[in-house]
């Protein structure tokens, strides 16, 4: 799986958007979107807001938790704590990565909002980082971590697996080098 | 209580003395600083100050000199205003404390520190003494008649001595014991009265009243107010009234007659009063000092008898009842309570210091707007007050304080001063104004771009404050300014051809104060009352005037709303009229003016129409109501923003309404009433609830969604009278919820055992159909009574419209008008079939709670079709339906339910059992699919279950519909034959042979087998159909149902037996999908093919 594609998954998840055109429900297979009211904030998924909004046809409306005093509290929070907290999305790297770079106008304090993911995320990889470490340098046979998102999962998900076959095949190499000479 | 100027820095902290001058102009105070100053009344900035000693401890003035004591001992004479020594009268071996002078300002007797007492000739200034007091003398008291000297002293004793021979008469140790004038608390300061009949002593917080000669205690003053304790008396020149320090810093008058206190003063900062001094020309003024030195003047104590009587007799008048004497003395003692409270509301705000002024009532009477109403008011207000408070000082009338006017506004606009504001927010769009020093513009934006694009226009040279748009124009409005007058901008960019804009100015000296657009007009309301009406293209259409200054005016289609103001209200209420007027049309006022209904102490918020064309209205309490143009028309709170609002603070900004879907547009605003301009807010939809009782309960929620749904549902009605087109499925889709509403109260009401409340919601179902649901649904539940009550409405019903649809000539006659205004529910009567299938469910909903514990029995009872109703027929059936109703049941499975129909059989019961639970009919119908025979399932007419349902509902007389739309076999014959037996045991072997055969070709492969088959085998199968035919001629016999069903039962019977292990397996999943669970389960291979033969025909 690569970026693009949880990306794509990401796109899923709806944001609340401005219309500036009236149009009846559209039904869709993944389920009924609108109706469109122009001025009427409506839920849509992310996909068709970035299109809606390329063609500038709406106005987004940040979600909830893209502001700035939560993500610092939230923030705060992962400092603090010494395992992962929840995020409030579970996609909310891809959702600020896309509002930020298609919608930076409807976004208040745009650039302090892209620091704190940063920051967040790069907090957060920095505890994965640590946590494999201590999973691979203890020999553990498994390990549980809460509260990762997809995105974050795929940053180590292809290395950590084969790195870890690959030392299982080495170690079972040297066991059973030892186990022949034993023999 | 008196008024007091501020209080004066007069000496350095420590005793401080004052008297007036006999002219009462100037006041002379002494203090520790030892200068003597002579002030030109207590505004006096500029005193003249008299060097005199180290410390002066006392000072009187008399007739053109004044004389102090000083710390030399000695008391000194001066000249007054010069102040120039005029001799030494005494001198003590201590401090002189006190000293008076008698009227005639011949004697003089001073106390000192060294325990003496000394009556002085002034003019002589030969001395007697008085010794016998064990401590210093605080005080001295001459009698009026010069007989007598009281004396106080720090040995708490006051002493009486004859002046004449200076011997002491009496001794009475009444006062506490002190060392020293500085330790006593007390200066106690006596006094005798104007006559010297008593002496006042001043004792711990009373005062002693002693009578002349007898020294016998004739009476004790007490006052529980009063701070600290009592030390100072000082009677008025008059002699009326009494003076009273404390040292803390009260001061009390008392009357001496009454011996009541007529007024009090309570020291800002509570110090010690240390002197206190009538003004000998004006008795309601009286000097003070304190022990910081201060000096202070009251003025207009309330004492004058005059003003006394005046109230008295004011009081008498007003209550009228208090006529007695006797009386008096309450009044007085009511002024004197006054007074008490007067005091202590005086302490917090000084500002209420004086006393209310009473008016005359008759002032009022010029006020012509009050006019006669608020006199009533007045008057009331007294009445209801005097029984109640017996004080007369209720009389005070503080006269109407007219609520300040609202001043006109733009709904959906943010106030004017601020430097980015929104001029307008509604349905269509946005306008913006920026009015900083760099910018100075206008920004229109459309919510739906495809109307306009945006605009962005300087206001530089116009000032435009006021604005309006609408799909076709923006107009924008500007106040006059130094050399422009008032004008009007319109901005028609629907117009087709190429001049998209037109301004009209006002006439001199009138002022646009709002504007509105509707569909094709323009109004403008102006400071002088006139509302002018404009065309989109700019023609002046109408002038006319409303009967007060506008507040605001809305506009939607070809109707105007206007708000104005009506006159006077209720304090802090206001009285405001609202107008709704078709500028087009044949209908032209709806509302004329009419009081605008407003919670108490707001003001209006928002107006403006629902995008369906109602009337709404927001005060700034947040209350949002709708013209209710069936009752009344009245207007009806529907929602309360305020409600969902988080903060105290937090308000919201009403930007829209919808009626269809019921929309309450607002912009929240955290911590104001307005939203910024930046960041852009957000709307937020909220939704409507019409404020009814107890809305915990189930049955407030059911009333509240059956009148809002229905309050909701009117526009409908206001559109066919305005003739507009819609469709009428609309409105039913709109109306569906009251519909649901009514059928859920029923049940509840029903199931509540609340009869006579669920006849009444019958009464408010508007069709027939929904009645008769409620007849089954109470028969259900076993409400016979109240079944039968419904039944005998729905006909009343019944008969009431055939009448009116007779009396009613048929070209104007239109069923859902006469409905509507019979029950005013604006349901309209034909329906669908399909809705009667919506309310039994809907009944059903509401009934799952409680019916949970019906199911079980439920589940045994016999299954029948559910409903037995005919579809709405071209001619309304008369409510014969209990009869028409009769159930059959052609899907019974076991024997044991047929006996619980036969034996519930009486009367009307078959209805009541037909209404089982839709669930359990579910699974019972799918079960006759089931078992039919394969080859015929094959040919079975394509209906889902549902349908067949439906089609089994509509033809309830017999049970035929099913069979015949079970049966029609190729055989076309009902029994089964020989041949239907042998391809039933043979089709498997048939099937696997050819596969690849249709059903219609298997089974004519079938039949040519069975052909060739050997007679005897054949003789088997056929004696096996005979048999079976018996057995169903029996069957026949045994059931009351028609003879046709007979096939059905024989099938049953014929499954029962050679597939009863299928049946319990199929029985057990008793669900509709049973088939395809059953799929999963090992069945053989015979019913597999069956239920795959099901499943396909489903399709």
């Amino acid at each position: 799986m690569d970026t693009a594609e949880v990306e794509f998954l990401a796109e899923k998840e709806t944001v609340s958007i401005v219309p500036n055109f009236a149009q009846d429900k559209i039904y869709l297979i993944g389920g009924d979107i609108g109706p469109f009211s122009p001025g009427l904030p409506t839920e849509v998924p992310l996909w068709m807001a970035i299109n809606l909004k390329q063609s500038q046809k709406c106005r987004l409306t940040p979600p909830t938790w893209m502001v700035v005093e939560q993500l610092q509290d939230k923030k705060q929070e992962e400092t603090d704590s010494k395992f992962f907290t929840a995020m409030p999305s579970s996609h909310y790297m891809e959702i600020t990565q896309l509002l930020l770079k298609y919608a930076t106008d409807d976004i208040p304090h745009a650039d302090e909002i892209r620091t704190l993911v940063k920051d967040i995320w790069d907090l957060r990889i920095a505890k994965l980082r640590s946590s494999i470490d201590t999973f691979v340098k203890s020999e553990a046979t498994h390990a549980k971590l809460n509260h990762l998102t997809l995105m974050e999962l795929n940053t180590v998900r292809p290395f950590l697996t084969q790195a870890l076959d690959q030392m299982h095949i080495l170690r079972s190499n040297m066991s059973g080098h030892v186990h022949a000479s034993q023999e | 209580m008196p008024t007091v100027q501020p209080l004066r820095y007069a000496h350095s902290d420590g005793h401080t003395d004052v008297c007036f001058d006999d002219s009462g102009k100037h006041i002379l105070t002494c203090g520790t600083d030892g200068d003597v100053r002579v002030w030109a009344g207590i505004e006096d900035d500029d005193a003249i100050s008299h060097r005199v000693g180290d410390r002066v401890y006392g000072i009187v003035y008399k007739s053109g000199r004044f004389f102090t004591s000083s710390d030399t001992n000695t008391i000194q004479a001066h000249t007054f205003p010069d102040g120039g020594p005029d001799g030494i009268l005494t001198r003590f071996t201590a401090p002189v404390n006190h000293m008076v002078v008698n009227r005639s300002g011949k004697t003089m007797v001073a106390c000192s520190s060294d325990f003496t007492i000394k009556s002085v000739e002034v003019d002589t200034c030969s001395h007697k003494t008085m010794q016998g007091h064990e401590a210093p003398v605080l005080s001295v008291a001459l009698d009026p008649k010069e007989e007598f000297v009281a004396s106080s002293s720090c040995d708490g004793t006051v002493r009486i001595w004859q002046h004449s021979d200076h011997s002491q008469v009496t001794s009475m140790g009444i006062l506490p014991k002190t060392n020293d004038v500085s330790l006593s608390k007390t200066l106690c300061r006596l006094c005798w009265d104007l006559k010297g009949e008593n002496l006042f002593v001043p004792v711990e917080k009373e005062i002693h009243i002693y009578e002349r000669s007898s020294w016998k205690k004739i009476g004790v003053f007490q006052d529980e107010d009063v701070a600290g304790v009592l030390s100072i008396l000082t009677l008025s020149p008059d002699g009326k009234f009494l003076a009273v320090g404390s040292s803390e810093g009260s001061i009390l008058v008392l009357d001496v007659k009454t011996r009541k206190c007529v007024d009090r003063y309570k020291h800002p900062k509570k110090f010690s009063v240390t002197a206190l001094a009538w003004n000998p020309k004006k008795t309601s003024e009286l000097a003070f000092c304190d022990k910081e030195g201060q000096l202070g003047v009251l003025e207009d104590i309330k004492l004058s008898l005059d003003a006394q009587v005046l109230q008295e007799t004011r009081a008498k008048e007003t209550l009228g009842i208090f006529d007695d004497d006797d009386d008096n003395d309450m009044l007085i003692q009511a002024t004197n309570d006054e007074g008490n409270m007067g005091m202590e509301t005086g302490a917090d705000n000084s500002d209420d210091d004086q006393m209310p002024i009473i008016k005359p009532l008759g002032d009022i009477d010029d006020d012509d707007t009050m006019s006669k109403k608020s006199d009533q008011d007045d008057g009331a207000s007294v009445i209801s007050d005097a029984p109640l408070v017996l004080p007369p000082a209720p009389v005070v009338v503080e006269g109407y304080k007219p609520t300040p006017l609202q001043n006109p506004f733009q709904p959906g606009s943010t106030p004017v001063h601020l430097s980015s504001r929104f001029m307008i927010w509604n349905s269509i769009g946005i306008i913006k104004q920026y009015n900083t020093e760099e910018e100075n513009s206008i920004d229109i934006e459309f919510h739906n771009t495809s109307i306009h694009h945006a605009m962005h226009i300087s206001n530089t040279n116009n000032n435009y404050t006021l604005a309006d748009m609408s799909t076709e124009a923006v107009i924008l409005a500007a106040e006059s300014d130094d050399d422009n007058p008032s004008k009007l901008t319109c901005m028609h960019f629907g117009s087709w051809d190429s001049c998209k804009e037109w301004t009209t100015v006002m006439p001199e000296g009138e002022e646009i104060m709002a504007v509105t657009l509707g569909e094709d007009w323009i109004a403008v309301a102006t400071d002088k009352r006139n509302i002018r009406l404009f065309s989109l293209g700019g023609i002046q259409r109408e002038v006319f005037s409303i009967p007060g200054p506008v507040v605001c005016m809305s506009g939607h289609t070809n109707q105007l709303l206007l708000v104005y103001h009506r006159g006077m209200a209720i304090p802090g209420d206001q009285c405001l009229g609202v107008t709704l007027m078709y500028v087009e049309g044949k209908q032209n006022t709806v509302l004329g003016g009419q009081p605008l209904p407003l919670s108490p102490k707001t003001a209006l918020a928002w107006t403006g129409f629902s995008a369906e064309g109602t009337p709404f209205y927001m005060e700034s309490s947040g209350i949002v109501r709708m013209l209710n143009r069936k009752f009344g028309p009245s207007w009806i709170h529907v929602a309360n923003t305020k409600s969902h609002a988080k903060g105290k603070s937090d308000h919201y900004w009403i930007v829209g309404v919808n009626e269809n879907p019921q929309q309450l547009r607002c912009i929240p605003c955290k911590g104001s009433r307005y939203p910024p301009v930046l960041p852009r807010p957000a709307v937020s939809i909220l939704p409507f609830q019409v404020p009814l009782c107890e809305m915990n309960t189930e049955k407030s929620q059911y009333e509240e969604t059956l009148w809002r749904t229905r309050l909701f549902g009117q526009h409908f009605d206001q559109w066919m009278s305005q003739g507009f087109e819609f469709e009428p499925s609309r409105k039913v889709d709109n109306l569906k919820p009251a519909q649901e509403a009514l059928m859920k109260l029923f049940a509840l009401s029903a199931r509540s055992d609340r009869e006579f409340r669920a006849l009444e919601v019958c009464e408010m179902m508007p069709e027939q159909h929904t009645l008769q649901l409620a007849i089954k649904y109470a028969s259900r539940i076993k409400h016979m009574h109240l079944a039968e009550r419904i039944s005998e409405l729905a006909q009343q019903k019944e008969e009431e419209a055939e009448q009116e649809e007779e009396e009613v000539p048929e070209s104007s006659y239109n069923p859902a008008v006469v409905w509507t205004n019979r029950n005013g529910y604006m349901g309209s009567r034909p329906r669908e079939q399909s809705h009667l299938v919506q309310d039994e469910e809907v009944m059903d909903e509401g009934d799952d709670e409680i019916n949970m514990e019906e199911e079980e029995e439920a589940e045994d009872r016999p299954s029948g079709p559910m409903l037995n109703l005919k579809a709405k027929s071209d001619k309304p059936s008369r409510p014969q339906f209990i009869s028409s109703a009769r159930s059959s049941n052609p899907f019974k499975m076991s024997q044991e339910s047929q006996k619980t129909t036969q034996s519930g059989g009486t009367k009307g019961t078959q209805v009541f059992d037909s209404m089982n639970r839709k669930k359990v009919d579910k699974v019972k119908a799918a079960d006759p699919v089931i078992i039919g025979k394969p080859g015929k399932i094959i040919v079975k007419p394509k209906k889902s279950t549902q349908g067949n349902l439906f089609a089994t509902k509509t033809k309830t007389d017999t049970a035929k519909p099913d069979t015949t739309s079970e049966t029609p076999a190729p055989q076309s014959s009902n029994t089964p034959s020989a041949f239907d037996l042998w391809l039933e045991k043979n089709r498997i072997d048939l099937e696997e042979e050819h596969p690849d055969l249709a059903e219609a070709d298997l089974i004519q492969t079938g039949a040519e087998r069975f052909r060739d088959i050997p007679r005897e085998e054949k003789q088997v199968w056929i004696t096996k159909a005979k048999q079976l035919k018996t057995e169903n001629s029996e069957n026949v016999q045994s059931t009351d149902n028609a003879s046709t069903e007979v096939p059905t039962e024989n099938k049953k019977r014929k499954r029962e037996e050679t597939d009863s292990k299928e049946i319990k397996d199929i029985a057990n999943k008793k669900k509709k999908d049973s088939f395809l669970d059953g799929k999963k389960k090992p069945l053989s291979q015979s019913t597999n093919s069956k239920l795959s033969g099901f499943a396909f025909q489903k399709e």
